[in-house]
C-alpha cells in the first residue's frame, strides 16, 4: 500500500484528504506543520507528499529545501492558496511535481493526480 | 474548475463502492444504508448533507455520530455543529454537494463574479433559478447553481447563451446569495424608500449600508460629510469606492446610532476613538468603529 503524507495545517482540508486517500487505497497520515513533516520524513519512508505551503513553524518551501539537502527523495504536490506564478516557479525550482491552488482544485481531484503521479 | 466527461465520474464513482466494499463490515452498513437514502434523496430531490458528506469521504463517520448526538443535545443542525467545531470547511461542504451531483464545483467565494458577468442572466430568471455565471468563453459557458436538481435548466440557459455550449457547475447557497448583490437597486434608491416610509429610518439605512458592505467584502465603510449630503463609500481590495449618497438630515440619527452601539458618547465630536461592537444578532459580525476629526 502506498504511503502519502499530507502537510497542511488546515484541520478540515487535511483530514478529508486523508479520508479520501485512505478510502482509494492509500495510507495516508497526516504533519500539521512544517517541521512535523520533516520529522515523519526524516523517520519514515513515504511515496508521495501532498505539501501546503502556508504553514506554522516551518513553511512549505524550507520543507522542500530541507528534503533537498537530506537528500529525502519523494515525490511532492504542492497544494497552497498562493496563486502567484513566482511561488509555483520557486516550488518547481525546488523539486515539486506539481504545484495545485487549492481553491481552484477539489480535493477529489487531488487524489486524481497523486493516482496519476504514483500510476495506481 | 474540475471538467470531467461523464464515463470519468462513473468511473470513480465504480472505484469509489469497490474500496467500500474492501472496509470493514461495520462501516461498509454505514455506506451502504447511506447509498440508499442518497438514492432516494436524488429522486426525490431532497439533500441529507450528512449523508452526502459520509458517503463522499469528507468527514468521517465517527465525527457524523459526534455531531447527531451533539445536535440533539444542543439543538444545531449536524452542519452548523460540523462547521462550528471546524470538522468540515463551507468549500468542502460545497465539493462535496458538486460530487454526490457528480458536477463540477464553483468556488464563488474565491473567484468573485463581477457584476457585468452576474447581469449576463435576467434578474427573475436568475433569482428563480439560482443562477450566475460563473465564466464565459467565446465558444462555452459555465453557469453555476445551488439547485442541481431543476427541471428545464440547459434548455432555459440555451435561450439565454444561444450558440454556447453550457456546462453547469454547483456552488453553495450562501455565495449564490451573495453574488445577486449585483441585482440590488442603487443605495440612494433603496434610501429614498426608506426615508419615504418614515419608519426605522437610520437603523434600516444602517443595515443596508452594513449588509452592501459584507455583501462585497469591504473592509472599511467611510461616512463623509459633505455640504449638502454624506458620501458613504467602501473600501474594497483595499481601494475607497463611491458606494452612494445619503441625505444630510438624517446623518445625525445613523450617527448616533452608530455610536450608542459602540458605545461611545454621543455629545463627543472632536476626541478620535475607535470601540468594537456586534452589528447585530443575525449578521454577527464585529464592527470597529473609528471616529476621525474632519477640516
Amino acid at each position: 500500500m502506498k504511503k502519502i503524507l499530507i502537510a497542511e495545517d488546515e484541520k478540515p482540508m487535511a483530514k478529508a484528504l486523508k479520508l479520501k486517500l485512505d478510502n482509494s487505497g492509500f495510507e495516508a497520515q497526516i504533519a500539521s506543520n512544517g517541521q512535523e513533516a520533516i520529522d515523519m520524513l526524516s523517520k519514515e519512508k513515504f511515496d508521495l507528499v501532498l505539501l501546503d505551503l502556508v504553514m506554522p513553524k516551518v513553511d512549505g518551501f524550507t520543507v522542500l529545501e530541507t528534503l533537498k539537502t537530506k537528500k529525502i527523495n519523494v515525490p511532492v504536490i504542492i497544494t497552497s492558496n498562493l496563486s502567484q506564478e513566482e511561488d509555483a516557479a520557486k516550488a518547481k525550482s525546488l523539486g515539486a511535481k506539481d504545484y495545485l491552488i487549492k481553491s481552484n482544485t477539489p480535493i477529489a481531484e487531488i487524489v486524481d493526480h497523486v493516482k496519476k503521479i504514483l500510476k495506481v | 474548475m474540475p471538467k470531467k466527461g461523464a464515463k470519468k465520474q462513473e468511473a470513480k464513482t465504480k472505484k469509489i463502492t469497490k474500496t467500500k466494499k474492501q472496509e470493514q463490515s461495520v462501516k461498509v452498513k454505514v455506506a451502504e444504508s447511506a447509498t440508499k437514502s442518497l438514492g432516494e434523496q436524488k429522486k426525490n430531490k431532497e439533500l441529507n448533507i450528512p449523508d452526502i458528506l459520509l458517503q463522499a469521504n469528507y468527514v468521517s463517520a465517527e465525527d457524523i455520530k459526534k455531531a447527531k448526538e451533539a445536535s440533539k443535545k444542543q439543538h444545531v443542525s449536524v452542519v452548523d455543529f460540523l462547521l462550528r467545531e471546524n470538522l468540515v470547511t463551507k468549500d468542502l461542504l460545497g465539493q462535496a454537494v458538486a460530487e454526490f451531483f457528480k458536477m463540477p464545483y464553483a468556488d464563488l467565494n474565491t473567484n468573485l463574479p463581477s457584476k457585468e458577468q452576474v447581469l449576463k442572466i435576467p434578474e427573475d430568471i436568475a433569482k428563480k433559478r439560482r443562477l450566475v455565471l460563473f465564466r464565459e468563453g467565446d465558444k462555452s459557458v459555465i453557469v453555476t447553481t445551488d439547485k442541481p436538481q431543476q427541471t428545464q435548466l440547459l434548455a432555459t440557459l440555451k435561450k439565454i447563451f444561444k450558440g454556447k455550449k453550457i456546462e453547469l457547475a454547483y456552488s453553495i447557497s450562501e455565495d449564490i446569495d451573495n453574488s445577486f448583490i449585483y441585482y440590488r437597486k442603487a443605495l440612494e434608491t433603496r434610501f429614498s424608500k426608506i426615508i419615504a416610509s418614515g419608519e426605522k429610518v437610520a437603523p434600516k439605512i444602517l443595515d443596508e449600508i452594513f449588509n452592501d458592505a459584507l455583501a462585497y467584502h469591504a473592509s472599511d465603510i467611510h461616512l463623509e460629510p459633505q455640504a449638502d449630503q454624506v458620501m458613504v463609500r467602501f473600501r474594497i481590495d483595499g481601494v475607497l469606492q463611491e458606494a452612494g449618497t445619503l441625505p444630510k438630515e438624517n446623518y445625525l440619527n445613523i450617527l448616533n446610532l452608530i455610536k450608542v452601539q459602540a458605545r461611545l458618547r454621543i455629545d463627543e465630536h472632536f476626541q478620535p476613538k475607535t470601540e468594537p461592537f456586534v452589528i447585530s444578532k443575525m449578521l454577527n459580525k464585529l464592527i470597529c468603529v473609528s471616529r476621525l476629526l474632519s477640516l
